[in-house]
């Protein structure tokens, strides 16, 4: 059950002829009146419970497009359905035309677009359909709830991917370098061609000049099909807000980019989501467009309030592979979380892999130890010395064991860490 | 929506299968009888309809038990069992044959007086709040005459009293004392031999307020305080020449709480009981003539305006309705929980602050200045402070004093000595960084 504003005014007009005969008998008319509008506006209305309903949802959307759901209606019963429905929506989904007026005569079907701009990453649902069937006065409406879930995945924006093109031109530089590239361990014959005038002329290959009339030389690129595993920390210090973006946000971003370049490296990714478990695995050794694979991976991720299981990553990554592969470790290095499990497990993988820690910096550190001009000021500033010498000093320690530590602000991690593995590829050290 | 559901649904079935083949599964409302979904309602709601329920029940027990009892909370009404109140003496008197009836008003009071036989009445006159004017009292004591009663005023006022009977006179008043003998001729009062005058017992203490004692003088003055406190001589009982008007001073000679104290009991069953008929009579707010009362609010208002009103509170509670009818359940956003990061920094400040730990911010400053001084001038890790200070002086070209005293001077004792530090410290910092 349901009243209209319309049913309201109808009341309110019953106020003249009370004001104009006062006494028992026109408030008794009055209120039979109403009552009688609502019964048989009531019975006259279509059931909402003979309504069916259908969802189209779109399989994934990037967080800050628009999409679109759509709610189709079958009025199965005998009469013409007048209708408000609402679709339930959670909030963030941020559905903008959630509440629709509709008129379908019996039997026939109706479709509802109802556009959505979601407002946060992953797994955005809604329960169910409220259909408000109004009589054909429009005054009162018998109303019920079809349960009707849906779920729309908002993928992660990968905002980071402006950074690509020059990452991949950089990649590409390093490919099929001509012979004034120093030679290196670790780098690959890659094919011959003519001397060129400024080639190293220690890179001329004798036999295949021999062979010919012109100067040949060998040309070298970077060692391709070296693993690269990610694993992306979801533990409590992924929790942290800094620059209106949650530390695991930005891990994501890094993780893509660095993915995606790797990917295009020619190296194989595997990408690990743990905290004191697996929370999605996606590897580039499967079928498949491998961006679309993480992009859906790493949606529904959210950071759990759990402390780290360090020892677990290192089983982890035994597990991916047996071999010697790039580790990127996407965490914190705050003192207390990274003295704990962080030093004791890289000094560990040190030993067989390549390590690398990337790490969000908050910025507003930086900010708080200038600023100095009053007494509470100046403790700020003390307080944030403190925590950026442990910090440094946590770094310090991570280095002297050879590990690579990408310690940035939230926008410059992605391509910080993307240009600290063209580097490493370029010295052939993976 | 009753009866012809079961069928409906199954006709429902069959056109469903059309939009079924298409992709996505189809949702609708759950086949349900009205009695499960009733049965569905009552689970849903039981909790607040029985509290509900409860609640009504409790308060119209509550309204019942109120007013079913039919008591006051008056002084000296005559169905107040309260220490204050004079139940006792009047369910006494009514169990030995003395038809006591209360009145509230002049009015009611003389037309009983007129409607009992002659000499046949008792009237008990109380008038805490003095609300009968001089010309009132003069008409009861003209009626009592009239009707050959006897009068008991309790605590008259001076002017009441003089128009009661221009015997009496106001003697006064005294603060009490725990027994007064009577010291006269009139036989009430000798039979009573001695009242209970308030005042210095200790159970006056857990009764109600007596309040002053009035003193009157009369034809006859019975009970006069011994120790010679009013030197007028007047008394807390007095009584006219014809000695059928007697005025009281102490009206706890009545009441509930000192009724079994000494003669009290005897006094006041002799003075009211002696005629059949007793009329107690408590003046009132009805005493006041009605032409002083302003117009009611009912007489200025025009007719329509109460049915107006109540059908606008109806039309509200319909607006209620209207606007309060949510369309669906509400729907629960689940949130993730996002900490600000910089908080740790900002509680170590607080912490910093309120231990006013001037010394430790002040060593922390110096340290990472002197970290990046030194890696800012290429001198490594390990480089020693003393070091550190000569390369900045030159540095800066500041004296190797002043820079010792800023880098590795005494720790500071106020919060002043702190904040120039580190202005110092940001100082040098930035001109060598400009260097």
């Amino acid at each position: 059950m349901a009243i209209s504003g319309r049913f309201f005014f109808l009341a309110l007009a019953a106020l003249i002829p009370i004001v104009a005969f006062p006494g028992l008998l026109t408030w008794v008319l009055a209120v039979s009146v109403l009552l009688l509008v609502l019964v048989v506006d009531v019975a006259l209305a279509a059931s909402p419970r003979q309504v069916a309903v259908r969802r189209t949802l779109p399989s994934g959307v990037r967080l800050g497009e628009p999409a679109t759901a759509v709610l189709r209606l079958f009025n199965n019963s005998s009469v013409m359905l007048r209708a408000q429905v609402k679709d339930g929506w959670q909030p963030s989904a941020g559905a903008l035309n959630a509440l629709a007026q509709v008129r379908i005569r019996a039997g026939e079907r109706a479709a509802l677009n109802v556009d959505l701009l979601p407002t946060r990453r992953g797994d955005l649902a809604t329960h169910h359909a409220t259909i408000r069937s109004f009589g054909p006065l429009g005054m009162a409406a018998r109303q019920h709830t079809i349960t009707a879930p849906g779920v729309l995945r908002v993928l992660p924006p990968f905002h980071s991917k402006r950074h690509l093109p020059s990452k991949l031109r950089k990649l590409r530089e390093l490919d099929g370098k001509a012979a004034v590239q120093i030679r290196g361990a670790g780098t690959e014959f890659d094919s011959l061609r003519d001397y060129v005038r400024g080639d190293d002329v220690r890179s001329i290959d004798w036999r295949a000049t021999a062979r010919r009339q012109d100067v040949v030389v060998r040309t070298w690129r970077p060692e391709r099909d070296r693993r690269v595993v990610i694993v992306l920390d979801t533990s409590r210090t992924s929790a942290t807000r800094i620059e209106d973006e949650s530390a695991l946000d930005t891990g994501i971003e890094a993780s893509l980019l660095l993915a995606v370049l790797a990917e295009r490296g020619g190296d194989r990714v595997s990408l690990v989501a743990y905290d004191r478990r697996v929370r999605a695995k996606v590897s580039s050794t499967g079928k498949g467009n491998m961006l679309n694979a993480m992009v859906q991976g790493l949606a529904p991720l959210e950071p759990e309030l759990i402390e780290l299981n360090a020892q677990g990553i290192a089983g982890q990554v035994r597990d991916v592979t047996a071999h010697r592969a790039l580790v990127v470790l996407v965490t914190s290095l705050d003192a207390g979380a990274a003295e704990e499990g962080l030093i004791p497990l890289v000094t560990t993988l040190s030993q067989k892999h390549l390590v690398v820690v990337a790490s969000v910096r908050d910025p507003a550190l930086e900010r708080a130890r200038l600023d100095r001009s009053t007494s509470t000021l100046a403790y700020r500033a003390a307080a944030a010395e403190f925590a950026l010498n442990r910090r440094e000093a946590i770094t310090a320690y991570l280095k002297q064991a050879g590990v690579e530590v990408v310690d940035a602000a939230p926008q410059e991690l992605p391509p910080k860490l993307a240009d600290l593995y063209i580097r490493l590829k370029a010295a052939g050290r993976l | 929506m009753t009866a012809p559901l079961p069928a409906a649904i199954e006709s429902t079935a069959s056109a469903l299968a059309v939009p079924e083949s298409s992709n996505g599964p189809v949702f609708q409302a759950e086949n349900s009888t009205p009695r499960q979904r009733l049965a569905h309602w009552w689970r849903h709601w039981r909790f607040w309809l029985i509290v509900g329920a409860v609640f009504v029940l409790l308060s119209v027990l509550t309204f019942l038990a109120a007013t079913s009892g039919n008591r006051s909370l008056d002084a000296l009404a005559i169905n107040n069992p309260a220490p204050a109140g004079a139940q006792a003496a009047a369910s006494v008197l009514e169990n030995q044959g003395v038809n006591v009836m209360a009145t509230d008003s002049l009015a009611k009071t003389t037309a009983a007086l007129s409607h009992n036989a002659y000499g046949a009445s008792t009237v008990l006159f109380y008038d805490p709040r003095n609300i009968l004017t001089p010309a009132q009292v003069s008409e009861l004591a003209a009626s009592v005459e009239e009707n050959g009663s006897r009068l008991l005023a309790i605590t008259p006022g001076p002017l009441t009293l003089k128009r009661l009977s221009p015997d009496f006179s106001a003697a006064g008043s005294t603060a009490g004392s725990s027994r007064v003998d009577a010291g006269c001729t009139n036989a009430d009062a000798q039979a009573a031999r001695s009242i209970s005058g308030g005042g210095t017992t200790s159970a006056l203490n857990e009764g109600p307020p007596s309040g002053t004692l009035r003193l009157y003088k009369g034809a006859q003055t019975c009970f006069s305080p011994a120790s010679g406190s009013s030197p007028a001589g007047g008394g807390l009982l007095a009584s006219n020449s014809s000695g059928d008007i007697f005025a009281l001073g102490f009206s706890g000679v009545v009441n509930n709480h000192y009724l079994d104290q000494a003669g009290n009991a005897a006094l006041t069953f002799r003075l009211l009981g002696s005629r059949p008929e007793l009329l107690w009579y408590t003046a009132s707010l009805n005493d006041i003539p009605p032409a002083q009362s302003p117009p009611s609010l009912a007489e200025l208002t025009p007719t329509w305006m109460f049915p107006a009103a109540a059908w606008l509170m109806l039309v509200a509670v319909v607006g209620a309705l209207w606007r309060g009818r949510r369309n669906g359940p509400l729907v629960q956003e689940p949130l993730p929980v996002i900490v600000k990061a910089s908080e740790t920094m900002a509680g170590r400040a607080r912490l910093y602050q309120d231990a006013r730990a001037v010394e430790t911010a002040t060593n922390t400053l110096r340290h990472a200045s002197m970290t990046r001084l030194a890696h800012a001038l290429r001198l490594g890790h390990g480089a020693e402070p003393a070091a550190v200070v000569e390369a900045v002086a030159i540095a800066s070209r500041r004296p190797s004093t002043q820079v010792h005293a800023i880098l590795l001077g005494a720790a500071p004792t106020s919060e002043k000595d702190m904040l120039t530090i580190a202005a110092e410290l940001a100082a040098l910092e930035e001109e060598v960084a400009r260097r």
